[in-house]
């Protein structure tokens, strides 16, 4: 499978601080990626690395060129979101379509207008005159309307009220994704796209320290709410990680098969933050 | 359409404010000031006490002023001598052009990383030398040829104002249309400024490269390392070589042309503006590719535009 992302040893520091630590990574086509991370642990610092928005060391190829130099070509088959409200505040709605329109060849303005028409924005406002939610609404027409192969969201609906992150997701799967594209998502709500990622990275202090399957993944933990007398029992399967809530005890396993964890009590599958922590702490 | 030609324009809108209205809002005072002046209470304009002949001319309103014109051993003068009063009324355009090119040159690359709109610009396909360039030639090219056009209109109206009084006042419209002195005019303004602003280069391109590192007060980041500098120099060499150089980079440079077209006494607007037009681009060209402080104007304008670009390229 083509892949998009293609980086070897990837590195970045920033004075003394070391903010990627010589990371590998693949990312093939056709996925849906969650980048996860804590504050600080070099999400947007590789992210940025592969848009060509920053210097690095390592071998990094996106669509088989290389960012720092080549950020322009790039973008015509690359489109990204870093952080809420980027559009220009001077410019209005129209203004923002046009001015894709003539540098982008591959902005379909039909389709951002048709995007637009479905909600509230209206097109003849400047920026600066639209609420946080209906900016995040004009970019998302406007990516959305580029036939990009990568799309990058690094916090894309931070400060956004549930209801409109939702839809967001909602329209990036239904509308947008399919298996010629892939998306990269970093975001703090994890639990609100964990549904739609196909694929998860788990990244801290600069390291890459989990690719995964997304499916795979989630099938690997599973927690266990013990049944009470049977707490040697589950003891003995050696649980990662043993918390109680309700008065019972809950064993997260890794790895362990689920018909022989069903015996002990009532099982469900891990929620990826769940996984993301327990992961965490079995690194550390 | 060409991404150059779509950056510029989006340049455009965004400083909409200094490269239109202002210079709009001049034109309109000047032809406000032009139309109240013409509204005169019986006659329709008044000029008082001019001297026509040497003697005393006494009230004249426009057509009669003209008439007198035509009919003195001036009259040839006359066409030159209109061209000169619109020139001279299209000044008050030009009077806010240096802030502007000056403002929109120090905010071209800071208010984008201001306001983080730059990560949106990042996203298209659009190099950093492309857009530091686009910048440049409209904060430099682009703002001149509207304040030319702007002045353009202003001189066509006010012919058209000043003819309608001379036709109220039973005169010859066309005398207040010397069109040919008009359009020298304006055709002779372009390769003059051209060169104005090859030699003023390095200062436009400082400006640019400031806007692209200073993390905040970029008039502060313009304005104070050369003034440093000066002051240094002065202290320890007891010179005013850079505070020299600077000023013969802003215009000081017309010093060094050679100014014999203006030796003697400037015989009536005609000769006036013959002289004018005769000027000596070409010795001003001459006199410019042989002075090195030309050439290092425009070598330290390359450093700064490529410092311009670099710093664009890291900037988030």
């Amino acid at each position: 499978m083509e892949n998009v992302v293609e980086a070897r040893n990837l590195s970045k520091s920033f004075g003394a601080f070391q903010a990627l630590k010589g990371v590998d990574l693949d990312i093939p086509l056709g996925r849906i990626v969650g980048v996860i991370g804590a504050n600080g642990a070099g999400k947007t610092t590789m992210l940025n690395a592969i848009l060509g928005l920053s210097s690095y060391q390592g071998d990094l190829h996106v669509l088989g060129l290389d960012p720092s130099k080549d950020r322009a070509k790039l973008m015509q088959d690359v489109c990204f979101i870093s952080d809420v409200a980027t559009l220009p505040k001077w410019m209005k709605v129209s203004d923002v379509f046009d001015y894709v329109e003539d540098i982008h060849p591959k902005f379909d303005r039909a389709k951002a207008e048709d995007f637009i028409a479905r909600t509230n924005v209206p097109m003849d406002k400047k920026v600066r005159a639209l609420s946080k939610g209906m900016i995040v609404q004009v970019h998302l027409a406007v990516v959305m309307s580029i036939d990009a192969k990568l799309l990058v969201l690094d916090e894309p609906t931070l400060g956004l009220d549930v209801i409109f992150r939702k839809k967001f997701y909602a329209a990036l799967l239904e509308e947008y994704f399919d298996e010629e594209r892939t998306v990269v998502i970093t975001t703090h709500q994890v639990e609100e796209i964990e549904n739609i990622l196909t694929d998860v990275v788990f990244i801290r202090d600069g390291r890459i320290v989990l690719t995964a399957d997304m499916e795979n993944l989630t099938e690997q933990f599973i927690e266990v709410m013990v049944t009470s007398g049977k707490e040697e029992e589950a003891e003995a399967l050696g649980p990662i990680k043993k918390g109680s809530s309700f008065g019972k005890s809950t064993f997260v396993y890794q790895n362990v098969d689920r018909e022989m964890l069903k015996s002990l009590g009532e099982t469900r599958r891990l929620g990826l933050a769940d996984i993301f922590v327990v992961t965490m702490q079995g690194e550390g | 359409m060409n991404t150059f030609k779509a950056l510029v324009k989006r340049e455009y809108l965004d400083g909409k404010n200094g490269y239109l209205y202002v210079p709009v809002i001049l034109a309109l005072l000047m032809l406000g000031i032009t139309t109240i002046a013409v509204l005169g209470s019986g006659h329709i304009l008044e000029i008082n006490g001019v001297m026509v002949d040497g003697q005393e001319a006494g009230k004249y309103n426009l057509a009669e002023m003209i008439e007198h014109v035509k009919s003195s051993k001036e009259a040839e003068d006359l066409p030159a001598a209109v061209a000169i009063l619109y020139w001279g009324l299209g000044i008050l355009v030009w009077v806010a052009f240096p802030f502007v090119v000056f403002f929109s040159l120090l905010g071209s690359l800071y208010e984008e990383r201001r306001d983080r709109s730059i990560l949106f610009w990042k996203s298209m396909p659009t190099s950093d030398v492309q857009e530091v360039l686009a910048k440049l030639f409209m904060s430099v090219i682009g703002v001149f040829f509207i304040y030319l056009g702007v002045t353009i209109v202003l001189e066509i109206a006010l012919a058209l104002i000043l003819g309608l009084t001379v036709l109220v006042q039973g005169g010859n419209m066309l005398d207040m249309w010397p069109v040919s002195y008009m359009v020298q005019g304006w055709i002779h303004a372009i390769p003059h400024y051209f060169l104005l602003a090859l030699w003023a280069l390095p200062i436009f391109s400082w400006l640019m490269i400031v806007s692209a590192y200073a993390p905040r007060m970029t008039f502060m980041y313009a304005v104070l390392p050369p003034v440093v500098l000066i002051i240094l120099e002065e202290m320890l060499f007891g010179t005013a070589r850079i505070a020299h150089w600077i000023g013969t980079h802003i215009l000081g440079w017309l010093d060094g042309v050679d100014w014999r077209h203006f030796e003697g006494d400037v015989d009536g607007p005609k000769e006036l503006f013959s002289r004018i037009h005769e000027m000596p681009l070409w010795d001003m060209v001459v006199m410019s590719v042989t002075d090195l402080s030309f050439w290092s104007g425009v070598v330290l304008s390359g450093l700064f535009i490529y410092g311009a670009i670099e710093l664009r390229k890291r900037a988030i």
